[in-house]
């Protein structure tokens, strides 16, 4: 039986500082869902308030039904896999899978066939005997997930996995880890800074700055419908567009340098400033003179399967990807139009979508 | 060429070193197969014609020496058992459990260390004599047992030990008391044997306390025993180096088997700081 982690009026102070201030949320049980944010946004502190590390400062944590919040993080049945993965350097791999196995007195040969069992789960049955440190980071990492799943906790946590990993073993990892979750079918809460990591493997995505819910949804949703600018500049790479515009009518907005995009403004007052953010993929090339935004290639970069254009739009260095039958070389001069589900109109001041 | 030249130059000196710790051993070792005659010979006699056991054997049936080391032998292990035991927690927990004052504790304890042994001796004496000690085992090995240096070498080496390696114990279901047994200790075994030894051979040494606790003869160390066969045997070379070819042969003995440990522990030492 998965469970559900209800979080209410959560509270966490370091000495004065306040880290954690009245979070109040429910993470849904079975699913995989990501702490994303900047580092010190307080993910990885929530995540220690979760598995027991650190002791609250107010408010309650809830498995289902039952309260943790004053649980030691033995009590807590939790798995855990830690940025360093935290190893027990003189156990062989065998012995570090089975140890949780080994304190609740598990009989030693039950414990190595569970392990085992694991070991191959994880596909390091060819180490089983080996020392940690005889073993690459990747295969560390699969013995740390293994060990934090040795004990069938109600709850896996993750600390930042894939961080110590390079980039080729990030991305199998990454596949490895939501393979997993999916088969085993147990609640996941995945803590990233990497917001491409978050949004190929989440079911749910928690955005956090500064200790504060940005937002909470699907990956989709986040990328689709941002709440504030924050969240749009956070996800999606290349990041978005940001151009500081002021309203004028219900079809215009002007930019500071005079430069005017042709873009639906709905029922906001002329003459308002607001943050005109645009996703590389939604801008398109016009010929239409009076509808497109004229735009200068500064520089065009080749990826593959899409091609990146560094495009001077005004003052500002501005990516746009069009589709591939487009093709313009350096120091062309276009004009482009933004539409689509991917610009959005944020408020200048607090940044909350309008 | 160069580089040879400077390898050249510190085995030099490292030979050098070695020389001068070992020919005192040496000397001890021949001069205990020497007759009285060979001992005053001069120019010294570096190689024994003979290999007299005549002085061991005066040595094990004038002066009990099976009794002394038996003494020491008992003394150091007990001794080294109950220091491990509270070095350990100690460390444990001015390293990792959080109490009040935990710091201030610590320092205060380190400030202990400037007290010079001799001064501690007296008011240790003072109370064995008023508890009635005297001549005990209990005497000799429980005053020295809490060692705060140790404890200092032993907290710095646990600090050294990741935090995360305690708190995936912790979750993995243990107990603070099940992860310092399966966990840190294993961990610091370099540093406990290194403390072990240290400790052993202190006891093993000592004199000053021993002498103080010490009259029934039957209670001697190997240390008062040594010297007493001094004063009861007077000054027969050649004896007495037979005597202390005894008393060193159980610390030899321990050498021999911690050796790798010894030198592990202090190359690891070195890394750690």
């Amino acid at each position: 039986m998965a469970m559900n982690i209800r979080l209410e009026h959560l509270r966490k102070e370091f000495a004065g500082t306040v880290a954690l201030d009245d979070l109040s949320i429910t993470f849904q049980s079975g699913k995989l869902t990501t702490l994303l944010g900047p580092s010190g946004c307080g993910k990885s502190t929530l995540l220690n308030l979760i598995s027991g590390i650190l002791p609250v400062s107010g408010g309650g944590i809830f498995f289902s039904d039952k309260e943790v919040t004053k649980l030691p993080p033995d009590k807590r049945n939790v798995g855990l896999v830690f940025q360093n993965y935290a190893l027990y350097p003189h156990m062989s791999v065998c012995d570090n899978i089975a140890f949780p196995l080994e304190i609740k007195k598990v009989p030693k040969a039950k414990r190595r066939e569970r392990a085992y069992e694991l070991a191959q789960l994880l596909q390091i049955s060819d180490y089983f005997e080996r020392k940690p440190s005889q073993l690459s980071g990747g295969q560390q990492q699969r013995v740390a997930i293994a060990r934090a799943l040795a004990k069938e906790p109600d709850i896996l946590l993750l600390d930042e996995p894939l961080s110590n990993l390079d980039a080729r073993l990030r991305l199998e990892m990454r596949e490895e880890i939501r393979r997993l979750q999916l088969k085993t079918g147990i609640t996941t809460i995945f803590v990233t800074h990497d917001q491409e990591e978050a949004l190929s493997i989440s079911d749910y995505i928690l955005l956090m700055r500064k200790g504060i819910i940005q937002q909470y949804g699907v990956p989709q949703e986040l990328y689709d419908k941002p709440a504030n600018s924050f969240v749009a500049d956070f996800l999606g790479n290349p990041p978005i567009n940001m151009f500081n515009v002021t309203v004028e009518g219900t079809d215009r907005l002007a930019t500071e340098d005079g430069i005017v995009f042709h873009y639906p403004t709905g029922a906001l007052e002329p003459g308002r400033k607001v943050q005109f953010g645009v996703r590389s993929e939604a801008f398109t090339v016009t010929d239409q003179a009076d509808l497109g935004t004229p735009a200068l290639v500064s520089n065009v970069f080749l990826n593959g399967k899409e091609t990146l254009y560094l495009l001077q739009i005004g003052g500002q260095s501005v990516r746009a990807t069009f589709n591939g039958s487009v093709r313009f070389g350096q120091g062309d001069t276009i004009l482009v139009s933004v539409g689509g589900s991917h610009s959005h109109l944020f408020d200048a001041e607090s940044g909350a979508v309008l | 060429m160069k580089r040879k030249a400077s390898r050249v130059a510190i085995y030099a000196l490292l030979i050098i070193g070695a020389l001068t710790m070992l020919l005192p051993f040496y000397w001890m070792i021949i001069s205990a197969f020497k007759t009285p005659e060979q001992i005053a010979q001069m120019p010294p006699l570096w190689f024994p014609t003979s290999f007299r056991l005549d002085n061991f054997e005066y040595a094990m049936t004038y002066a009990a020496f099976g009794r002394y080391i038996f003494n020491s032998l008992l003394v150091t292990v007990c001794n080294m058992v109950c220091t491990m035991i509270i070095t350990i927690l100690a460390a444990f927990a001015f390293s990792r459990l959080s109490f009040p004052g935990r710091d201030v504790i610590f320092s205060i304890f380190l400030g202990f260390m400037m007290v010079p042994f001799e001064l501690v001796a007296i008011t240790n004496y003072g109370t064995i004599v008023q508890m009635g000690g005297l001549d005990s085992y209990a005497a000799l090995i429980f005053p020295y047992t809490a060692n705060v240096l140790y404890v200092y070498i032993l907290r710095n080496f646990f600090l050294g030990i990741p935090n995360s390696l305690y708190h995936a114990a912790r979750i993995d279901g243990a107990s603070n008391f099940k992860y310092l047994t399966r966990i840190m200790i294993p961990v610091a075994k370099p540093a406990l044997v290194t403390i072990a030894l240290l400790n052993g051979i202190d006891t093993w040494n000592s004199f000053l306390w021993p002498m103080l606790i010490v009259n029934d003869p039957n209670m001697r160390t190997v240390t008062i025993g040594l010297t007493s066969f001094v004063q009861d045997a007077g000054i027969r070379y050649e004896r007495l180096m037979a005597a202390a070819c005894i008393v060193v042969l159980p610390m030899i003995v321990l050498f021999l088997f911690a050796r790798k440990y010894i030198i592990t522990a202090m190359a690891r030492g070195g890394i750690k700081g």
